[in-house]
């Protein structure tokens, strides 16, 4: 199972004299909550519910060469995630799912606040289970629609997303290690989102996760997210608080899980950005309960 | 023999022969096959043949053929050896094949079989069937259970407690079985284990997520007070006799333990899911109990035995190994003091044959099997399966010889998990 993911990314306004003021404008991006229990059909007639809370501070950002900068005036963008993500078994291979957050964001700077909060994108899709081979290893793909459940609004920034509409699709690997690591397990999970507008953007993403039990209750999961988004719009509009589309991370974590009761365990994850472009560079944390019904 | 890589057999000649449908079970329009792959790995030419050998149950021959091949030194020979012909009906096939080549003779033998779900098994259910049971399970129910408990603390582990279970059964037989329960806070699913023949149940102390309740039957492990029979004599006890026949007793025996479990919700057990499960014997006695008790909600049925009790023999005279109880049963009825022949046999054993509780089964049943048992050959265990309700069943065969194989317990854990 893998942290949510969550990214924010900063885009900033600088003129090419670095030693000059920039202008900072921080935009969340909450990215569509890529929980990889997709690599586990949730079995006809079940439920998954997976309740979250994420946390992310950032104080600065990379430019598009990837330099880093802090953010001005002690600028520090903090953001505080609650997040739903469900699914039902429908079918012994095909699960629907969905994933609704509220958001709440803000960005501080000596003498200025500024701040946001609203519903971020829900997604709603199938997950449909293409393989089990030999029922220790299962390759499922999804199809997802996200759909924004929030306007921008000038004077009220940091935005939530590109408020766009979208499509996702992706592929999810989940195994159980036989042999070599014996009981250790991994999940891959590589995928295209798609927001339907001109600028896009597309987005590519790959994130995997690689859990060690410590025995029987208690697992540590180690885990990596990258992604790649890509858009004709490649520089910051100042008249148009919108989005950057154009930016790419990295990003390494650690959790450690542990069973509650039967059907219930709760997570708790550190993550930290490793380097990106045209994003901010932060970390945080999660903790996430998974209740299966 | 192996299946999905390359054997070496002898004389350097390796082999790797699959069927086109990786379970060897062929639905509707599949083409019947096998794929066929011989490996030289000599420094010389190989010229042989490959004599093909297809039977049915009844050990009719239904194809055959004669491959000639030639392979290379070093090189490969591969063909699609298509079986179908007008006499592939449903049922279970023996592929023989019989490699000769220079230097180098082998025979090897494979199963594999045509639409199980439409073998047709001649079902013989006692108009009285339903009233006999009824009655077993009036005497059971006058019968105090006396249920007893006791936490046994040299069979408890650190995660798990062990306690034995004591209670009445029919006949007033003191059976007894083993309840494992996690020792952390909560409710756990329940896994009713029911024994093979003869077979002595222990605790099962390693499951820490549910709950296991393992029952000794009368005649097995530590429920021997009464009755204490040998492999061979055990289930032919008043075989003439259906009101005194062991297995009445049996089946009760197994019915009061899952009766133990609902009756026991204070020991952590989370009765509103429970699943039956046994292996041979055990999957025969918890076909019985899951017909008999709507309230499990799924059983598990391995390898089951004692199923279409006719069809076993018919095997007996036409397979190279006699299906498992025929000798025993054989050699009963041959003694005429005990009075009865071989129709009288089915007219009684058709009382206690497990498919004939098929029908009454609610819950989501698993089906596993092997296509290379002989102990109970799939085309007898398949009738039990074919019984059940559609939309209930799973059925999953595998191909190995001495059981089921990894894949089968990967798919049993999957099936667990997606019931509970």
């Amino acid at each position: 199972m893998c942290i949510i993911v969550f990214k924010i990314t900063g885009l900033k306004k600088y003129s090419k004299k670095r030693r000059m003021k920039k202008i900072i404008i921080i935009v969340l991006l909450a990215i569509i909550s890529s929980t990889s229990y997709a690599g586990f059909p949730v079995g006809r007639g079940k439920y998954l519910l997976i309740p979250s809370y994420n946390l992310y501070t950032a104080r600065g950002f990379w430019d598009k060469d990837g330099t880093y900068f802090d953010y001005t005036n002690n600028g520090r963008f903090t953001s505080h995630y609650f997040g739903l993500y469900g699914g039902i078994g429908i079918g012994d291979k095909l699960d629907l799912i969905g994933n609704i957050n509220y958001t709440m964001q803000s960005l501080r700077e000596t003498n200025r606040i500024q701040s946001n909060a609203s519903l971020g994108d829900a997604t709603v899709g199938l997950q449909y289970l293409l393989n089990s081979f030999d029922y220790y290893k299962f390759l499922t793909v999804t199809g997802s629609l996200i759909i924004p459940l929030y306007t921008n609004t000038t004077g009220k920034e940091p935005f939530t997303g590109f408020q766009q509409v979208g499509g996702e699709i992706k592929m999810s690997l989940a195994s159980t290690n036989r042999e070599r690591l014996k009981n250790t397990y991994y999940d891959v999970t590589g995928g295209l989102r798609q927001y339907f507008s001109q600028e896009g953007p597309t987005q590519l993403f790959l994130d995997a996760l690689f859990g060690i039990p410590l025995n029987d209750k208690n697992k540590i999961t180690f885990s990596m997210n990258g992604v790649n988004s890509s858009s004709s719009l490649t520089v910051f509009n100042p008249n148009n608080l919108s989005l950057n589309r154009s930016f790419s991370y990295f990003r390494l974590g650690a959790g450690f899980g542990t069973k509650i009761s039967q059907n219930n365990q709760i997570f708790f994850n550190i993550f930290s950005d490793i380097f990106g472009r045209n994003t901010g560079k932060g970390s945080g944390g999660s903790i996430q309960l998974v209740a299966k019904l | 023999m192996s299946i999905g890589s390359f054997c070496f057999a002898q004389k350097g000649l390796s082999y790797d022969i699959r069927p086109f449908k990786k379970d060897g079970i062929f639905r509707n329009d599949d083409k019947v096959g096998y794929d066929l792959r011989f490996k030289n790995n000599t420094g010389e030419k190989v010229r042989g043949s490959i004599k093909v050998e297809v039977k049915n149950y009844k050990g009719e021959q239904t194809f055959n053929q004669d491959i000639g091949f030639t392979i290379d030194a070093n090189r490969s020979y591969a063909n699609d050896l298509k079986l179908e012909n007008d006499r592939t009906v449903a049922g279970f096939y023996q592929l023989r094949l019989i490699v000769t080549a220079n230097k180098y003779n082998d025979t090897l033998f494979y199963s594999y079989g045509v639409d199980p779900e439409k073998i047709y098994s001649n079902v013989n259910r006692p108009t009285d069937f339903d009233q006999f049971w009824e009655d077993a399970k009036r005497d059971l129910v006058n019968i105090d259970p006396k249920f007893r408990v006791t936490r046994r603390g040299d069979q408890s582990t650190r995660d798990v407690d062990v306690f034995l279970v004591e209670f009445q059964s029919l006949d007033y037989q003191t059976i007894r079985g083993w309840l494992s329960v996690p020792k952390d806070k909560g409710k756990y699913n329940v896994l009713y284990e029911l024994p093979g023949y003869l077979e002595d149940m222990r605790p099962d102390s390693l499951r820490k997520d549910m709950a296991v309740f393992r029952l000794n039957v009368r005649g097995h492990g530590n429920s021997k007070d009464n009755t204490n029979a040998d492999f061979n004599t055990f289930n032919i006890i008043n075989l003439n006799d259906k009101y005194r026949y062991i297995y009445r007793g049996v089946y009760m025996d197994a019915l009061r333990g899952l009766d133990f479990i609902y009756r026991n919700e204070q020991l952590k057990l989370d009765i509103k899911k429970v699943i039956v499960k046994g292996q041979g014997q055990g999957a025969a006695l918890a076909a019985v109990v899951a017909s008999m008790d709507t309230r499990p909600m799924g059983c598990i049925l391995e390898t089951p035995v004692y199923t279409d009790m006719r069809t076993l023999f018919v095997l007996a005279e036409t397979q190279s190994v006699t299906p498992w109880p025929v000798k025993n049963f054989q050699a009963y009825i041959s003694n005429p003091r005990n009075r009865l022949n071989k129709e009288g046999l089915f007219r009684n054993w058709d009382y206690f044959d497990p498919v004939n509780f098929a029908t009454n089964i609610r819950c989501k049943v698993l089906f596993g099997h092997n296509l290379k048992n002989t102990v109970c050959p799939p085309q007898a265990a398949i009738a039990l399966y074919n019984q059940i309700r559609i939309d209930n069943r799973e059925i999953f065969m595998s191909p190995e010889e001495g059981g089921m194989n990894y894949v089968y317990y990967s798919f049993q854990n999957y099936w667990i998990k997606k019931i509970f």
